[in-house]
């Protein structure tokens, strides 16, 4: 007699567990792509040529500020109302709260699994209110998050409402409130609403300058632009790789400089899928540094790299379920990582000609770090709590370190020349410099 | 000669007026508070007393403290610092504030005064964000910063100065209108709450209950913002405090800060107005000129008014 094993999903395993593997911020994200893929379904948009391309060349024309997302988030609630076209009562019954896609049938650029919605509004709050309008129908949807669990069924209730009167009321509006105490918590942080206008920002940088419009809390969000340079004299290498389902496109260079520096925070790789930025700034081995090429150091502060991937499916992409991170099985990107590095290759050099040398390591630290030896760390758990404080030894003579430095030749001159000693040495020159501006500007 | 309104600046900044009528403002708190069940006497007074350990002296004289440590980053004047500690019972710590502030003792109520002398940076936020994750609830925290608008450049340069290195803690609607010379110091303000709500968000039962938001001058501009760490409980007691005589407190972190102003008087005109001190108002004294700002001023501060005297021995 054949047995049964029950392998139904429990509410309890999708309310609870899959809303722990996204933040807040990727949750908003998430609803924020929903609103990108509506505008995109309605106005029949290629993506890659819409934002990639200079001038939007696609079946409609489309303007800044044609898809606009008005975003609010506060200690009680968090809201999100587009004005990007709506969701029809068919697709709600269908389509938008099935947990993954209902057929092979490809609609979106940005939603890939088919959990988005849901597992970002399980994550926010108990109280959820779904309305949208279209030009044909309209609906609303009032979602008791406690009280659904507890029903064995995976329906959802909603009910018929009015239509879109005119162009502006074509959207969807989710209030969000009772929210979990982890969210909560977070709203109460004032640093939140920084840390989401920043991701907003570089996340949907290239969609912000087309037709994405986003406020949170009543401010526009400004694109951050992908930091990479091209002046008359250097410019990155661009290279097209194309797979099965996917196309892709790789820039690396250097960063422009802001204020004469490159800060390390903008540099590495920032790798895209259909526009949107899954991981910005990376320095890990997820892009490939370390494995078929060097490691990042300090010194490669002023490398950008980007990479575009561009499909029709977006499940042939290779982003995680999160988009915050890449499947590292997918062989697209698995090709796309070595030539990664092969395009780095030149801008690496350039930097290691740049900064030529590291610095010395100072003399005191590196004699009581050339004494440490391997611990077991359990013998280390035995101890009581203890700080980390090097005992250095008690003699504190004048400490004197080597300064040296390359400096091109004609500005050594024009120094001789100001000083009226035109054989001075070069080190004597660099010690006269070093104790001027101690005297002028350095008080004792 | 009339008392104008920039003569508050003209007081000799070795004596640090302004500063000496912060620290007593302050004391006069905490002295309320330990009225009001808070056993301050108890708390561990944390400082940059540096070499003349002044607020070390106050806290162990008038409010008897016995537990004090004084914090020096700079090494150079380690037997400068030693010599110059006031009583047995101050410890010295030749450390960064960095370094301090997760070693404290988490089972004592601390007062922590971050007492420095530099612009708002990564450093004064980053210590702030880290006291406010450290104190145990009861704790005071002060935060002393300077809010001197800078010589050159225009309030757009300040604020990508100020975005640099404290970016985290801005709001978002900030312009560069909001560092113009006179918001300047409120905005400063603002960045130290941030960054102390952003910790506290991170403790649930624990939040700011704001004390002090001091603006004063003896040379450059600066701010001292402060307030107690504490569970509701501990917010039913402060707010219990009978504060009707300390108007110089901001109970609320969206309050503008209490500007200090030293009018400048001899030691004559002192012991006069002080024997009509608290005067009704729009008095005036007769036998001199002052104008009515003036003795406005003096009557908010005249408490907490150091005499200064020369002591010929």
């Amino acid at each position: 007699m054949t047995l049964l094993a029950n392998a139904t999903p429990t509410k309890r395993f999708f309310i609870l567990n899959l809303t722990r593997d996204l933040s807040l911020e990727d949750a908003i994200l998430d609803l924020v792509d929903n609103s990108i893929d509506a505008f995109i379904r309605i106005r029949d948009i290629d993506v890659s040529s819409a934002i990639l391309k200079a001038g939007a060349g696609t079946a409609n024309e489309i303007h800044a500020g044609d898809a606009p997302v008005r975003i609010q988030v506060s200690e009680e609630t968090i809201t999100i109302v587009d004005n990007c076209g709506g969701i029809t009562i068919d697709r709600a019954k269908e389509h938008v709260f099935r947990i993954g896609r209902v057929d092979s049938t490809v609609e979106s650029a940005l939603g890939v699994y088919g959990i988005g919605l849901k597992r970002a509004i399980f994550k926010i709050g108990k109280n959820i209110t779904i309305e949208s309008k279209t030009s044909s129908d309209g609906w609303r949807m009032e979602l008791d998050v406690d009280k659904w669990s507890a029903t064995d069924s995976w329906m959802l209730p909603f009910e018929e409402g009015e239509r879109a009167t005119s162009a502006a009321q074509e959207g969807t509006t989710i209030t969000i409130r009772n929210l979990t105490p982890e969210v909560k918590m977070r709203t109460r942080d004032p640093a939140l609403e920084r840390r989401l206008f920043d991701q907003l920002g570089t996340t949907y940088s290239l969609f912000l300058s087309r037709f994405l419009a986003v406020t949170l809390n009543n401010k526009k969000v400004p694109a951050k632009p992908l930091p990479i340079g091209s002046s008359a004299e250097i410019n990155p290498v661009i290279k097209k790789l194309n797979f099965e389902s996917v196309e892709v496109e790789l820039v690396a260079g250097l960063a422009a400089r802001v204020k004469g520096e490159w800060n390390a925070d903008r540099a590495g790789w920032y790798v895209l899928c259909n526009g949107r930025v899954v991981v910005a700034a990376d320095k890990t081995e997820l892009t490939g540094w370390g494995v078929h090429g060097p490691q990042f150091a300090s010194k490669y502060r002023g490398f950008v790299g980007i990479a575009f991937f561009f499909a029709h499916d977006p499940a042939s992409l290779p982003w995680t379920t999160t988009k915050r991170g890449l499947n590292l099985e997918s062989e697209a990107y698995q090709t796309t990582r070595v030539e990664m590095t092969a395009a780095a290759r030149p801008a690496l050099s350039f930097l290691n000609n740049m900064y030529p040398s590291e610095a010395a390591e100072h003399i005191t630290e590196r004699r009581l770090a050339d004494d440490l030896r391997l611990v077991d760390v359990r013998s280390l758990l035995a101890k009581p709590p203890q700080g980390f404080t090097p005992k250095f030894s008690k003699s504190e003579k004048k400490k004197v370190i080597n300064v040296q430095y390359k400096a091109p030749s004609n500005d050594v001159d024009k120094i001789r020349k100001k000083l009226n000693k035109p054989n001075m040495g070069a080190g004597a020159v660099g010690l006269h410099t070093f104790e001027y501006f101690l005297r002028m500007e350095v008080p004792e | 000669m009339s008392v104008s309104a920039e003569s508050y600046k003209k007081v000799a900044y070795d004596l640090r007026t302004a500063k000496q009528i912060e620290r007593r403002m302050i004391l006069d708190t905490l002295m309320l508070l330990a009225e009001n069940g808070f056993p301050i006497r108890d708390y561990q007074y944390t400082g940059f007393g540096s070499i003349s350990f002044v607020d070390f002296i106050m806290v162990h004289r008038l409010l008897g403290l016995r537990n004090m440590l004084s914090v020096e980053q700079d090494l150079g004047i380690k037997k400068r610092v030693a010599f110059n500690r006031p009583f047995a019972d101050v410890k010295i710590a030749m450390n960064k504030a960095e370094e301090i502030i997760p070693e404290l003792d988490r089972d004592k109520r601390h007062i922590l005064w971050l007492d420095y002398d530099f612009r708002t940076n990564k450093t004064a936020v980053d210590d702030s964000a880290m006291a406010a994750y450290v104190l145990p609830p009861g704790s005071i925290l002060l935060v002393t910063v300077d809010v001197e608008a800078p010589d050159e450049g225009l309030p757009a340069e300040w604020k990508d100065f100020y975005e640099n290195e404290t970016g985290a803690y801005f709001d978002i609607g900030w312009t560069a209108a909001d560092f113009a010379q006179s918001e300047l110091p409120n905005t400063n303000a603002q960045i130290l709450f941030r960054a102390i709500r952003s910790s506290l968000s991170k403790r649930p039962s624990v939040s700011f209950i704001p004390l002090f938001s001091f603006l004063y001058a003896d040379g450059h501009q600066m701010l001292t913002v402060g307030g107690m760490i504490g569970t509701s409980t501990d917010e039913r007691a402060v707010n219990a405090c009978d504060f009707s005589h300390s108007g110089f407190l901001r109970r609320s972190t969206s309050d503008r800060p209490y500007e200090i102003k030293v009018p400048v008087l001899t030691r004559k005109e002192r012991a006069l107005l002080d024997r009509e001190m608290p005067c009704p108002d729009d008095w005036q004294p007769t036998e001199f000129e002052l104008s009515k700002d003036a003795v406005s001023w003096y009557r908010e501060i005249y408490r907490y008014f150091p005499l200064y005297a020369e002591l010929a021995i």
